[in-house]
């Protein structure tokens, strides 16, 4: 095995970082000197369960910050950190807003339905996304009948959770008559507005006719095209018309949509970009798996590219990344006024603004995005709004040491003249007396919170 | 910094001036220093493709089966004649079809009346994409081939007179692509009113000293709108966003209330000019165009027909808040949205929506607008092969009119493709 294997501390944090939401100094610590594959094997190492977050049929603003303080207990929980950070993903990619789909039932069962299927069977996740309740509700599925088709699930579902508009040749990967022809092959689906209501397929709303998916290309198929379930239909269709979306091949014969998803996998974990060769061999690796998302990010966080110095501070932090390392790394326990802080970062849970998700990369730092960060940063270190954070202070501790051991705590690597900025704040009061220690400290790690350099990773 | 920042104020009005004469042309000079008598663009985005027939509505067949065509497609969703006597727009006859705007648009219809409305029909690009995300792409970057990394049609306007201040504020916390440049800043603005700095004055100096360090790449970026953030923070959480009379006083979230601190900034700069914003740009969302069902016919409690009622109020609360203010004649508000969308109903009864189409509306608002109806109606016997209205006009001829005719630009320096014939939408001032 090669030495460059072994995770040092710095590449434990920025897998921690990446792979969840952040970790404290002796999480870190545990993770240093263990393999990349014992070490991504056991962030992996999680049953596949649909735990569901409390929710009931009536919707609420009480009932809709339960559920989002549940998800995000979660995520700050080290068992489950790997597959909060994939449930938050395919929140991300497959978004339902609390604005259109005000049922707090609905939504814990898709966030439930993300967890099963995390690191599960990619095919499993699209197929349980199409009948799933807040998707047929949000992207009107459920009122898509035979003669009353609606696009709206169909066009999205090729576009934005599969394929993509276009190749990387900038070929159309679809027609709009195989949106016609999708969203004919997904009618069917509705369910009756009760407390707990079924979401089923019924023969009399699905349009039975023939249709032609992909017409004219190599991966044509045509039919009864329509949406096979494992737990059987009353009119198995003949053919599954998601399997259609799999066999898809890009102008030059590869697999669209494994490359479509290696290239949003790699960008949520790793670096914006990921380059020709890189897609080339994940995908292949995905491919190989019969879909497994699972087999996907294994392979994604171990690569030599994930590591690579220009895979560090390549991408700016995601609103709830921002507030989770640093309520993690400061030991501050996850208080119930984060959502208040995270709907102006740009990052409410259950509310993504559109149905492409979150905007990524430096969106995420506007200027009023940034101001909602330093906002959050000032409330933790001044223990506000239901914040208690208690800074460790050894007796013998000097500016110096203080800021050396803050830095690693945070994770943070600054240039010398941050350091001497840090140190200012800190030497304002006298060292160590109370004035020092409610003015010069909070200083220090507002400073530090609100540094360009904490808002990247 | 409110001192420090006037009299940096004063060192850009001045260099841009200097600028405008030696480098940029009038073009630069019109409108960089932001203060009295500059022209100030107000962009309103529809997202989600507004209904342009349902918000222009035909009400016969001259010329065409326009509103027998209207009703055979919408039978659940084509707005009775009997709701549409007040609204009717009075335009040249020549254009076919009597047209009315939505019964929930009376105040846009009496600013219409007043000839401070220009509704652009079958507005778009011919053959655009029926994506979301597509069609959108090509609106803010002004171009039909969209390419990686293009900038903003506002965007390259501002790139042309960027002197290191922010002249362009984007409403709804992230910056609209719009507004994309490569040299200018934008301030992405959740609302004026809450933008101030938390914590000590002292630990804010700080702050903005490690953010000046030199860094490269994302990082860059990121110190960038930290800069501009501490730059504006106490200039912007000083001004009055209430309690000067708007017409839009009580929004208290949303469009409306952007539209209001857009004109309290405004008003600002009018009561002190030689500490104006220098904004001369502001973009503002309007979200959940996107009716694919449940899109109502006449009750403004839900559905487009809520949309357009809200629309309504906030146009309108903004346009007399100008005009109290005393600059309505320097403002322009400029309504856009994605695409139209398709003819015809997607299901029957209450469930009733349209799904995504082509030729949609552009609507232009302001007392240097040339008020009226542009462009012609798209006609309903004549759908594309989506069944989506035609797109009648190029939107570049709006930009081209705006930038050249409003902003005092050259729209051959901004849009790809130029130059275009413009149409005739902006009086002399």
């Amino acid at each position: 095995m090669a030495a460059g294997d072994i995770l040092d501390e710095r590449d434990a944090a920025h897998l921690l970082r990446r792979a969840g939401f952040g970790a404290p100094p002796r999480e870190v610590a545990r993770f240093a000197g263990r393999t990349r594959g014992e070490a991504v094997d056991a962030l992996l190492a999680v049953k596949p369960k649909a735990t569901r977050g409390p929710g009931s049929h009536r919707g609420s603003h009480a009932a809709l910050v339960r559920l989002q303080g549940w998800w995000l207990r979660r995520m700050l929980s080290p068992r489950y950190r790997l597959q909060e950070k994939m449930v938050l993903f395919w929140h991300d990619h497959f978004p339902t807003s609390h604005g259109v789909v005000a049922r707090p039932d609905a939504l814990a069962e898709q966030n439930a339905l993300f967890r099963l299927h995390a690191l599960g069977s990619f095919r499993a996740l699209v197929a349980g996304v199409t009948r799933d309740r807040a998707m047929l509700e949000y992207l009107d599925g459920r009122r898509s009948r035979v003669g009353e088709v609606n696009e709206n699930y169909a066009r999205e579902l090729m576009e934005l959770f599969t394929l993509g508009p276009a190749d990387e040749d900038g070929q159309p990967n679809y027609s709009q008559q195989d949106v016609v022809m999708l969203a004919r092959a997904l009618t069917g689906f509705h369910y009756a507005d009760s407390p707990k209501p079924l979401v089923a397929l019924s023969p009399e709303r699905f349009d039975a006719g023939n249709k032609v998916l992909f017409e004219g290309r190599p991966f044509e198929v045509s039919g009864v095209l329509g949406v096979q379930h494992p737990d059987g239909t009353p009119f198995p269709p003949e053919t599954n018309v998601l399997d259609a979306l799999f066999a898809h091949r890009d102008t030059r014969s590869r697999p669209t949509l494994a490359r479509f998803l290696v290239r949003k996998l790699w960008a949520w974990f790793a670096t914006p970009d990921a380059g020709d060769a890189l897609v080339d061999e994940l995908s292949a690796v995905f491919v190989a798996s019969g879909y497994e998302i699972g087999a996907l990010v294994r392979a994604l966080l171990t690569h030599d590219a994930f590591y690579a110095e220009e895979a560090r501070l390549s991408t700016p932090k995601t609103a709830v990344e921002f507030a989770t390392q640093a309520l993690l790394a400061l030991g501050v326990k996850l208080p119930k006024t984060l959502n208040d802080y995270l709907r102006p970062m740009g990052m409410e849970l259950f509310g993504p603004p559109g149905v492409d998700g979150w905007q990524h990369g430096p969106a995420w730092l506007s200027t009023s995005r940034y101001l909602a960060r330093l906002e959050l940063a000032d409330a933790i270190v001044n223990s506000r709004r239901g914040i208690k954070f208690k800074p460790r202070v050894p007796r013998d501790a000097t500016p110096e040491a203080l800021l050396d051991a803050t830095l690693a705590r945070l994770g943070l690597e600054v240039s010398a003249a941050t350091r001497q900025r840090a140190l200012d704040a800190l030497r304002e009061d006298e060292f160590g007396s109370v004035r020092w220690r409610e003015r010069s400290l909070p200083g220090l790690y507002l400073l530090l919170l609100g540094s360009p350099e904490f808002q990247v990773h | 910094m409110r001192l420090s920042r006037r009299s940096f104020l004063k060192g850009v009005t001045a260099s841009s001036l200097l600028a405008g004469t030696h480098v940029l042309g009038s073009a630069g000079r019109a409108w960089a220093a932001g203060t009295g008598g500059s022209p100030v663009l107000v962009l309103v985005n529809l997202v989600g493709g507004n209904d342009l027939l349902n918000t222009v509505v035909p009400l016969d067949d001259v010329g065409g089966p326009q509103r027998s065509r209207y009703e055979a497609l919408r039978p659940n969703l084509a707005v009775p004649l009997s709701a549409l006597s007040a609204t009717r727009l009075d335009h040249d006859p020549g254009l076919g079809t009597g047209l009315a705007l939505h019964p929930s648009l009376g105040g846009v219809k009496q600013l219409y009346d007043e000839g401070r409305v220009a509704c652009v029909l079958g507005a778009g690009l011919p053959g655009s994409s029926l994506s979301h995300f597509e069609a959108e792409k090509s609106w803010f970057v002004g171009r039909p081939d969209v390419v990686a990394g293009a900038t903003g049609w506002v965007g390259r306007q501002l790139d042309l007179v960027a002197d290191g201040q922010p002249h362009a504020v984007s409403f709804g916390g992230v910056v609209s692509a719009t507004l994309d440049s490569e040299r200018a800043d934008v301030l992405g603005v959740r609302s004026v009113a809450n933008f101030r700095l938390p914590g000590r004055t002292a630990h804010a100096a700080l702050l903005q000293e490690i953010l000046a360090e030199g860094r490269a790449g994302v990082l860059e970026r990121v110190a960038r709108s930290g800069r501009i953030l501490l730059d504006q923070a106490s200039f912007l959480g000083g001004i009055a966003t209430t309690g000067w009379g708007s017409h839009l006083e009580a929004e208290a979230s949303g469009p409306g209330r952007d539209l209001r601190e857009i004109a309290a900034l405004l008003r600002h700069d009018a009561l002190d000019p030689g500490a104006a914003s220098g904004f001369g740009f502001h973009h503002v969302r309007v979200f959940d165009y996107d009716t694919h069902s449940r899109q109502g016919v006449l009750d403004t409690s839900a559905g487009h027909p809520r949309l357009l009622s809200d629309l309504d109020r906030w146009l309108t609360g903004f346009q007399r808040d100008l005009e109290t203010l005393g600059v309505s004649d320097r403002v322009l508000t400029l309504v856009y949205s994605e695409f139209g969308r398709r003819a015809a109903q997607n299901a029957n009864g209450a469930d009733a929506g349209t799904d995504h189409g082509r030729g949609g509306l552009m609507l232009l608002l302001g007392d240097r607008v040339a008020g009226g109806v542009h462009g012609r109606m798209p006609r309903l016997d004549a759908l594309d092969a989506t069944g989506s209205l035609a797109v009648t006009t190029d939107f570049r001829t709006v930009y081209a009119a705006v930038i050249d005719d409003f902003l005092g630009g050259d729209h051959t320096a901004v849009l790809p493709g130029a130059p275009f014939a413009k149409l005739p939408l902006i009086q002399p001032a």
